[in-house]
C-alpha cells in the first residue's frame, strides 16, 4: 500500500483521504455529537381529535389522559417503540411511536418517522447481528456489527467462532454486502469480504500447532424483515484460506440468525 | 370555565412583585402554553421534526452477580456483565460476558490431592446472547404514591461457555424481573440454566448450571 502513505506524506487532499476520514467518523456517528449542546424541547402538536396518554410504555398500561386536537405535546425520549411526553398541563406519560403520524411539527409537517427495513431508506443505521451456522460440519457462532450507507450497501465486521472435536476455529473477517432488491420485505443479498482466520487443533491431535491464515470469501443470502429494525438473516459463505504451503484451503458455511437494525 | 379562573388572575397581579408584570411578551405567551389544552394554535417552535431527533434510550448496560451451581463442582460465586437492546414493548435482545470459578467435585474433596482441573481450566466464562419476551408487563404499587414499570420475562438464547480448558456451545434459557426504579435505572433478578454438554468426568453428559442473579441496569 505504498500509494497510500504517500499521499498522507504529501498532505494533500485526496479522495482516498477523504474515504479514511468518512469511515473514522461514522465509527463515532453514534456518540451523537448533537447532544452535547442542551437542544430546546421537540414539541409537536395534535393534528388527530385527540390522542391517548397511557402510564406506561406498553399497550397494557392504562390511559389516563387524553390530548386533544391542536394542543402541544413535548416528545422527552423513546424507548421500544413508544415515546414519553409532557403535556402543556405538566401530565407525563406515554404514546406509541405511530401517535407521532396524529401530530403535526412546527413547520406543519407529519414528523417523519425513521424507517429501519424495506421501507423507503431515511438515512444510515446500524446493524447487529447474531448467527449460528455450521462451518464445515462443526457448530459456528457469530456476533457481527454493520453500518448501512446506502439503501443497498452495508459493511459489516464479524467474528464467528466454531468450536469443534478436533479443532477451533476463529474467524474475523470484514465484508460489504449488497442489497439487490432493498425495498422487498424478502431481500435477497451478495457479500464479499476478506479476514483472518485461526485454526487451533485440540491439543490431543498429533500436530497441535495453531494457524493463523489470511481468508477471502464470497457468500449470498436472504434477509427477511419480520418486525421494524428486526430482520432474520440467512447466508452461504465460501471461504478461500490462503494457506502457508501455496496450498488455497476452501471452507464452506452456512449461517442463521437475526440482525437488529438501530 | 374561564370564570373559574377568573378569580385567580385577578389575584395574580396583587401577588406578583412590580417588576414582574411589566415583563412583556415573553410572559404572555408562557401563560398561554400553561393554558388548558384545547387552547387554539399554541405557540411550538418553528422546525421540522424527525423521529431520528428524538432521543432514543433502547440501550441497557448493567452488571449483575449471584450464585452460579456448576454440576459436578458446587455452586459458586458469580459476577456479569449486560447490554440490551428494547426492540419494542415485547422483545428484546440481550448478550452478556459472565465468569464464575468452579469448585471441587465430591470425588476431589474425598480423595484429597487428585485434583482433575488445575486453576486456569476451573474459570468458568461464559458468553451468550438471548432474545427475551416481556411476558407480563405491568405496574406495581410501593404505596399510594409510588409506582413502578416492572416486567416477567422469558430469555431463551445460544453462547459459547468456556470451562475445563475448552470452548463448549451452549444454550442458555431462563425467566426474569425487571424493576424501573426511574426512567435511567432498572434493578433485575435472573434466573438461567446454561445447558452444554461436558467430558471430564469419564462420559459425555448434558450438564444443567443454573445461576440465580441479581443486577442494576442503566439505560440509556
Amino acid at each position: 500500500m505504498p500509494g497510500l502513505f504517500d499521499v498522507r506524506l504529501k498532505g494533500e487532499t485526496h479522495p482516498l483521504r477523504l474515504v479514511v476520514v468518512l469511515l473514522s467518523m461514522l465509527v463515532l456517528l453514534p456518540v451523537k455529537a448533537v447532544s452535547s449542546e442542551p437542544s430546546p424541547p421537540l414539541q409537536v402538536k395534535v393534528a388527530e381529535p385527540y390522542v391517548d396518554i397511557h402510564t406506561g410504555p406498553g399497550r397494557g398500561y392504562p390511559v389516563f389522559h387524553v390530548v386533544e386536537r391542536h394542543a402541544p405535546l413535548t416528545l422527552l425520549f423513546q424507548r421500544a417503540g413508544w415515546i414519553k411526553v409532557e403535556t402543556a398541563r405538566g401530565r407525563i406519560g406515554w404514546v406509541p411511536r405511530k401517535a407521532l403520524l396524529s401530530t403535526l411539527d412546527g413547520s406543519g409537517e407529519t414528523p417523519e418517522l425513521q424507517n429501519l427495513g424495506h421501507e423507503d431508506f431515511t438515512g444510515g443505521h446500524w446493524q447487529a447481528s447474531v448467527l449460528a451456522g455450521e462451518l464445515e460440519g462443526v457448530t459456528s457462532l457469530a456476533v457481527g456489527l454493520g453500518y448501512r450507507f446506502t439503501e443497498n450497501l452495508t459493511a459489516e465486521a464479524m467474528f464467528t467462532q466454531a468450536s469443534g472435536n478436533f479443532s477451533n476455529t476463529k474467524l474475523i473477517d470484514f465484508n460489504l454486502q449488497h442489497q439487490l432488491f432493498p425495498r422487498w420485505r424478502i431481500s435477497p443479498y451478495t457479500m464479499l469480504g476478506t479476514g483472518r482466520a485461526s485454526i487451533e487443533p485440540r491439543a490431543t491431535l498429533v500436530r497441535p500447532e495453531n494457524r493463523d491464515e489470511t481468508l477471502a470469501f464470497a457468500g449470498a443470502g436472504l434477509k427477511a424483515y419480520l418486525a421494524r429494525g428486526f430482520v432474520l438473516r440467512g447466508e452461504y459463505r465460501s471461504y478461500v484460506l490462503f494457506t502457508e504451503e501455496n496450498d488455497n484451503r476452501n471452507l464452506e458455511e452456512w449461517k442463521l440468525g437475526f440482525s437488529l437494525l438501530f | 370555565m374561564e370564570t373559574r379562573f377568573l378569580p385567580a388572575f385577578l389575584i395574580l397581579p396583587l401577588l406578583l412583585p412590580a417588576g414582574a408584570i411589566a415583563e412583556t411578551a415573553d410572559d404572555i405567551s408562557a401563560v398561554r402554553d400553561a393554558d388548558p389544552e384545547s387552547v387554539l394554535d399554541p405557540q411550538i417552535e418553528r422546525r421540522r421534526i424527525k423521529e431520528a431527533d428524538i432521543d432514543s434510550e433502547n440501550f441497557e448496560a448493567g452488571v449483575y452477580a449471584g450464585i452460579l451451581s456448576i454440576e459436578d463442582f458446587g455452586a459458586q460465586p458469580v459476577v456479569g456483565v449486560r447490554l440490551d437492546y428494547h426492540l419494542s414493548e415485547d422483545v428484546f435482545f440481550e448478550a452478556v460476558l459472565g465468569r464464575a470459578e468452579a469448585g471441587e467435585t465430591s470425588f476431589e474433596t474425598l480423595n484429597a490431592g487428585v485434583r482433575l482441573l488445575n486453576d486456569d481450566e476451573r474459570e468458568f466464562t461464559y458468553y451468550q446472547a438471548s432474545v427475551g419476551y416481556n411476558l407480563l408487563p405491568g405496574e406495581a404499587f410501593l404505596s399510594g404514591g409510588r409506582t413502578f414499570n416492572n416486567a416477567l420475562y422469558l430469555l431463551g438464547g445460544a453462547g459459547i461457555t468456556d470451562f475445563a480448558g475448552e470452548e463448549h456451545f451452549t444454550l442458555g434459557v431462563g425467566v426474569g424481573y425487571r424493576l424501573l426504579v426511574n426512567d435511567l435505572i432498572a434493578v433485575r433478578v435472573d434466573m438461567k440454566d446454561h445447558i452444554f454438554n461436558l467430558d471430564v468426568l469419564g462420559e459425555d453428559k448434558t450438564t444443567h448450571n443454573l445461576e440465580l442473579t441479581a443486577g442494576v441496569s442503566l439505560f440509556f
